[in-house]
């Protein structure tokens, strides 16, 4: 599903984080009431458990309550993506998840092949870095391939349901994938991202 | 952690520039293929679920035969919008409605059934739901439902009614609400994410809420 980022939102948003800032223990449920069905459908996405995906959906809150203050988001619907994203990887990390069959094992296979030198090299160079690397070179792609990309390796969104959202054939979301991964190891390369 | 996962978790700091625009481009998408994609497991559910509702309605159309036979229809004095209607008004929790389905309250069914009038706009309020769950009305999905509806040519958005607060005190809210034909509530383009119930808005004191009252495309800053 989409995150909000309709002016409702904003000032809900607005609403929302000034209640953490606060310290007010409703910031909790009133970000749940609006954030909770996003969140639980990122972390259902990558590991495909309802068990797992509802222990990370339940402490986003907790990681929120601990971020905000001192951070102050400028979409909180992106920050508290963020947060279930990444417990999400950590809870399929350490539950070896792969067996499930959740999204993530596909897509960290795909990943693989933009890796510079190969998934079985030893260290991509890390991580700051990295980040900022990515930023630029989305910035280089056509906007439909970078929407599809994030669609992909940010929501972790299975490929049925990115056609589903942008009306474009499975396979046309499959060779613009492919292709930009193809850009995204020259761009590393040629970044010196590389062991 | 290995290098696509560290990959994985480095794409997760794009900037909400970006991430913006990918919303925004799939916002802008019309749904309906995404029911294609669905688990057989959902159809199940979504078939179990229209049972009950079946059988809930042929029970309110049993109820409604034995007790409301002479269905009272009140209109407005300004025009011919309907914003009223009396009838048995079942609880919310047996309309609850399942994502693709739609219900119409006994007064609501009754109104526009009784009224032979075309022309005539119904002023409804329109409960939402996502997996048997309301929507807050200031949410997302709110809004975006909305928006799409409207895009459909439908005059649906945010109407007014009030609710008490504090000791005797009254405060305004928003809800989503429609000045919709016979017509189009009948074939109302139900998207398969959510769940629909028309019924009249009433305020707090049980007066129902007056057409003059109007819908508004846009939410502006007051939502309960």
């Amino acid at each position: 599903m989409n995150s909000p980022s309709s002016s409702i939102s904003e000032s809900q948003d607005e609403k929302i984080i000034d209640l953490f800032w606060h310290r007010s223990e409703s910031a909790i449920g009133e970000a749940s009431r609006e954030y909770g069905r996003y969140c639980y459908s990122i972390s259902y996405n990558i590991l495909r458990s309802t068990e797992d995906a509802e222990e990370c959906f339940n402490d986003t809150w907790l990681r929120t309550w601990n971020a905000i203050p001192p951070q102050r988001p400028g979409n909180l619907s992106f920050f508290v993506g963020r947060i279930v994203r990444n417990l999400s990887l950590d809870k399929f990390r350490s539950k070896k998840a792969k067996r499930r069959g959740g999204e993530i094992s596909p897509i960290l296979e795909e990943l693989s092949e933009a890796i510079p030198g190969g998934p079985d090299t030893e260290s991509l160079v890390l991580d700051r870095e990295l980040g900022r690397v990515i930023n630029d070179f989305l910035r280089t792609l056509p906007e439909s391939a970078c929407n599809l990309f994030l669609a992909r390796y940010w929501h972790s969104m299975p490929l049925a349901e990115i056609a589903a959202k942008f009306g474009v054939k499975e396979n046309n979301i499959k060779a613009s994938l492919f292709r930009t991964r193809g850009k995204l190891k020259e761009y590393l390369e040629k970044e010196g991202m590389q062991p | 952690m290995n290098n696509e996962e560290r990959l994985y978790q480095a794409i997760g700091e794009v900037d909400d520039e970006l991430l913006e625009r990918m919303e925004q481009a799939m916002a802008e998408q019309p749904t309906g293929r995404a029911d294609r994609n669905r688990n057989k497991g959902r159809l199940l559910w979504q078939a179990a679920l229209s049972s009950v509702l079946i059988a809930a309605a042929l029970l309110l159309i049993f109820n409604d035969g034995l007790f409301n036979r002479d269905g009272n229809v009140t209109y407005t004095a300004s025009g011919p919008v309907v914003d009223r209607a009396i009838g048995n008004e079942p609880s919310s929790s047996v309309v609850t409605p399942g994502n693709g389905q739609i219900v119409y309250f006994d007064s609501v069914r009754h109104a526009f059934e009784t009224n032979k009038d075309s022309r005539t706009k119904y002023f409804v309020a329109i409960d939402l739901f996502a997996d048997d769950m309301p929507l807050n009305v200031g949410s997302f999905d709110t809004h975006r439902e909305l928006k799409r509806l409207q895009e459909l040519g439908l005059q649906v958005g945010y109407a007014e009614s009030w609710t008490y607060q504090g000791e005797g005190g009254q405060v305004d809210y928003l809800y989503a609400a429609g000045l919709l034909t016979a017509e189009q509530l009948k074939n109302f383009p139900a998207s398969s994410e959510y769940g629909y119930a028309f019924r009249f808005a009433t305020n707090a004191d049980g007066t129902p809420v007056p057409a003059e009252n109007g819908v508004r495309s846009e939410s502006k800053a007051k939502i309960k």
